[in-house]
């Protein structure tokens, strides 16, 4: 979710696959959740479809504040989630206002999401799910600032991935690879040194690849990151000090 | 009346003039590289071995400020069409409106799609906000006279630049009418257009249909005193089903009038000389209808984007079988080489690994002509054949070269592919259901904008019996192993084509099957389900060509032919190409192991591999040819006497 100036390009397209993948596997974890949609209290349908018998749900008072809480009780979901279509006008309006803000894509995203969940037309058991503050932190820390910093993965001594970013008052303003690392190294600090675009970064990041897997198995992906380069995880570090 | 083009469509190539061109493409963004860097990637467009090179020509890019468009620089697109036309490579040209491409505003200037009066509106008055890959905007309507005679002035500029450029003298052998043109992805059935000219449009469609006001209101249950008090359904719950049907059936036919008139400004614009071409995004059911854009001569080649890893076979396989019926140039305008960098709004990825799977898949399946999106990296596209300067990439490039060395050897193009049954996606049984959408005013294009289960307000896309058919039909002639084409009943091919034609059926089925099957009384229809009793309008059908019905899917196995060539392994497929004096086989492992597959065949004759390598086998015409295909591997022989 970037902004329209931002330059996506020359990127590794090993690596970059390969982070494509941990990202696609974090945004599509399977998820047992029931979904059911009515109208008024009268079922229209419910996702999946055997939990309508399943559940008995059409006997059920579907407009109730608690049906949630009571489905999630008698089931095995993991999530369950109620939709009044006689009730969606507010969610339109919602999405109307978001739209027409301004706001960069990311806080769009977002803003719909807190719309959908807060809805008067949406119930749900457990606790709506918390939508992602990672990168505002980060914007906001990052606002009076111009910034690269540079991300490098190896796997053993094979390089696996490298990513330069700039960040522009708080907003990534370009993604590249870097083309000059060196092939082999003797030491952390000499790979962290080899590359022009590496020695002039402002943060600097060598790490392994399940550092990064474990990442993105953590709610707060950015945050831990960064926390755990901080603490001795990463095989080299340069600057995250100037990181929230 | 229609200029004669000058290149024209010849047994699913190009004709330019005489030459026969294979349609094989790239996709190279001139505006996203360094001018320097343009004879690199033409030069190594060449040497991969593509004919032709493809580019969008962005309205959004070339007019940043009303009025002011800028053709210098990298932005030259003359330059680089001469450029390209230097190397021998012909080049297809897409001047939209619409590009995609991972632009903020999606090829549309800002300045255009911010009009308010050009807004394309949803079921409750207001504008759409589609997530374009950088940003938002509000998508315009295509309905809007305002909207359409700017993007006259744009191809009006273009056609003043590039019209010179056509072939025969010139590059340029195809132009893309529009991108992807549907709604913006929104095919749920209530949740656009309803800007009020999009309104006029469908108040005079409809009028057509039933011929007066007071039979739309005998039809709809309404009491409209004049045309402009008829207002169109805005959700399934609206009570008369007819008139919710014949709303579907009007979007169908906005978008072949839209892209109608779009194909005309373009050739009155000058582009007259060259093939029209327009891509439906991976849809084979309403909003959109591929085959009826090239019967209805809106465009000259109507093909299908694809976008899959190697996992995917199956599924462009049958899309390949869509466009073997419906095509005169079964073409892939889109087909997916590298990957779109925003891995967090579409997560996926095409490598080097699973190029070979994409295109083997497909080309076996009927597809003729493919143009590879992206050859070249460029900002938000990682991943293809050459990186952002024309650096090759030598995995992809040498699977190009391999592929183009391939289809030169196997000449599919003078065989006919074994499919003597065709399956009818049952698309008046499918709008019936799409029909019964709900909450259009906030379903949105992605997932990601809101967490919601598109399954639950759009029934038409989860299930349902004649979908059940329809797939039972096709895994019937699967086992089988019987290979078949996918046409839609509402623009079936010829059914001459076939020995067997089967569509499910609950109630209803297009009139324009039962107008093919007047037409081709020696084909066998075979109905799943049930006689039908309605049309796509739930008119009463009077009396029908004899048909067959089925009662389960199982029963159609009773009526196929025998195969003529297998392999009885469930995950592996074969595809028999035959001519008179030589067949071409091509053996797909559709798993993540190695398989051994035995393959049969009634081809007689010698074998010699032609994938992966070129090369003689040593092998008895009588004994079953045992194969060992790697994890979603592909295999590809010729049998010649």
């Amino acid at each position: 979710m970037i902004a329209p100036d931002v330059r996506i390009e020359d990127l590794d397209p090993e690596g970059f696959a390969w982070l494509c993948g941990l990202a696609a596997q974090r945004q599509h974890r399977p998820q047992r959740w029931l979904w059911i949609l009515h109208r008024g209290g009268s079922l229209l349908g419910c996702r999946p479809t055997e939990a309508r018998e399943g559940l008995e749900l059409e006997s059920l008072d579907l407009g109730s504040p608690q049906i949630a809480d009571t489905l999630i009780g008698r089931s095995d979901y993991e999530r369950v989630v109620i939709v009044d279509g006689a009730r969606t006008q507010d969610l339109a309006d919602a999405l109307d206002r978001e739209g027409d803000t301004g706001r960069d894509q990311a806080d769009y995203f977002r803003a719909c999401q807190e719309a959908f969940w807060s809805s008067a037309a949406v119930s749900t058991a457990p606790a709506p799910p918390r939508t992602s503050t990672t990168w505002p932190r980060l914007s906001e820390a990052l606002s009076a600032r111009e910034l690269t910093a540079s991300c490098v993965v190896v796997e053993g001594s094979d390089l696996l991935l490298s990513l330069h970013a700039h960040f522009h008052l708080g907003q990534l303003s370009a993604l590249t690879s870097l083309h000059d690392l060196s092939p082999s190294w003797r030491s952390w600090d000499e790979l962290a040194t080899s590359s022009s675009a590496l020695r002039a970064s402002d943060v600097v990041v060598v790490t392994d690849r399940q550092h990064v897997e474990e990442a993105f198995s953590a709610a707060d992906l950015l945050g831990t990151f960064i926390e755990s380069a901080r603490n001795g995880s990463a095989h080299f570090a340069r600057g995250l000090e100037r990181l929230p | 009346m229609r200029p004669v083009n000058r290149v024209t469509v010849d047994r699913g190539m190009l004709d330019i003039d005489g030459e026969r061109v294979r349609w094989l493409s790239g996709s190279i963004h001139y505006w996203r590289h360094d001018v320097a860097d343009w004879p690199r990637l033409l030069d190594g467009a060449r040497e991969v071995g593509v004919t032709m090179v493809d580019t969008y020509v962005p309205w959004e890019v070339h007019e940043s400020s009303p009025g002011e468009r800028d053709f210098e620089g990298r932005l030259d697109i003359a330059r680089f069409i001469e450029m390209a036309g230097d190397r021998g490579l012909r080049v297809s040209v897409r001047p939209g409106p619409a590009c995609g491409a991972e632009l903020p505003t999606h090829g549309y200037p800002r300045h255009v799609v911010d009009q308010a009066e050009v807004q394309a509106l949803r079921c409750s008055g207001r504008p759409y906000v589609l997530p374009s890959a950088s940003h938002f905007f509000k998508v315009p309507s295509y309905a809007s006279t305002r909207f359409l005679s700017q993007v006259r002035s744009w191809y009006d500029e273009l056609g003043q630049r590039l019209a010179d450029y056509q072939a025969p003298g010139g590059p340029i052998a195809a132009i893309q009418v529009d991108n992807e043109m549907g709604f913006f992805f929104q095919a749920h059935a209530y949740a656009l257009d309803y800007h009020p000219e999009c309104l006029r449009q469908w108040r005079d469609f409809v009028l057509g249909l039933h011929g007066s006001l007071d039979a739309v209101n005998a039809a709809y249950g309404s009491t409209a005193a004049s045309p402009a008090d008829l207002d169109p359904p805005r959700d399934g719950s609206d009570p008369s089903e007819v008139r919710r049907v014949e709303w579907l059936l009007f979007r169908e036919h906005h978008v072949r009038s839209t892209l109608r008139r779009l194909r005309d400004a373009l050739v009155a614009s000058g582009f007259d000389c060259v093939v029209t071409f327009h891509n439906d995004y991976a849809r084979t059911e309403t909003p959109l209808d591929q085959g009826a854009l090239e019967q209805s001569d809106t465009v000259d080649v109507a093909g299908i984007d694809a976008y899959s890893s190697r996992k995917g076979g199956p599924w462009l396989s049958d899309i390949g079988r869509h466009l073997s019926a419906s095509s005169r140039l079964p073409l892939m305008p889109e087909l997916g080489s590298g990957w779109i960098a925003m891995p967090w709004l579409i997560p996926a990825a095409i490598d080097a690994r699973d190029q070979e799977m994409v295109a083997m898949a497909t080309f076996a399946a009927g597809v003729r002509g493919a143009n590879f999106y992206m050859l070249a990296d460029r900002d938000r596209w990682y991943g293809s054949p050459m990186d952002i300067h024309g650096n090759l990439r030598e995995a992809q490039a040498s699977f190009l070269r391999r592929f183009r060395e391939f289809l030169d050897e196997a000449q599919l193009e003078e065989l006919e592919r074994v499919a003597p049954l065709l399956i009818l996606e049952p698309r008046a049984e499918f709008r019936r259901e799409a029909a019964r959408a709900v909450l259009g005013d906030i379903v949105p294009a992605y997932r990601e904008v809101m967490p919601f289960d598109f399954g639950l307000a759009d029934p038409g896309s989860s299930g349902g019996a004649a979908r059940e058919w329809f797939g039972a039909l096709q895994e019937t002639a699967r086992r089988a192993e019987v290979d078949f084409d996918l046409g839609a009943a509402s623009s079936p091919p010829c059914f001459e084509r076939y020995q067997v034609a089967a569509v499910p059926v609950l109630e209803c089925l297009d009139s324009a099957t039962i107008a093919a099957l007047e037409a081709s009384p020696s084909t066998r229809l075979l109905v799943g389900g049930r006689l039908p009793a309605k049309n796509e309008r739930l008119q009463q059908l009077g009396p029908l060509p004899s048909v067959l019905i089925l009662g389960s899917a199982d029963e159609l196995s009773a009526h196929l032919p025998q195969p003529t060539a297998w392999t009885g392994d469930a995950v592996a497929a074969v595809f028999h190409w035959r001519g008179a004096e030589r067949s071409v086989l091509v053996a797909l492992n559709h798993s993540d192991k190695t398989r051994q597959v035995n393959i049969e065949t009634t081809a007689e004759g010698s074998w010699r591999s032609l994938w992966p390598r070129s090369e003689r086998v040593a092998r008895d015409a009588s004994e079953a040819s045992s194969a060992v295909l790697p994890a979603y591997g592909v295999m590809a022989w010729e049998v010649a006497a």
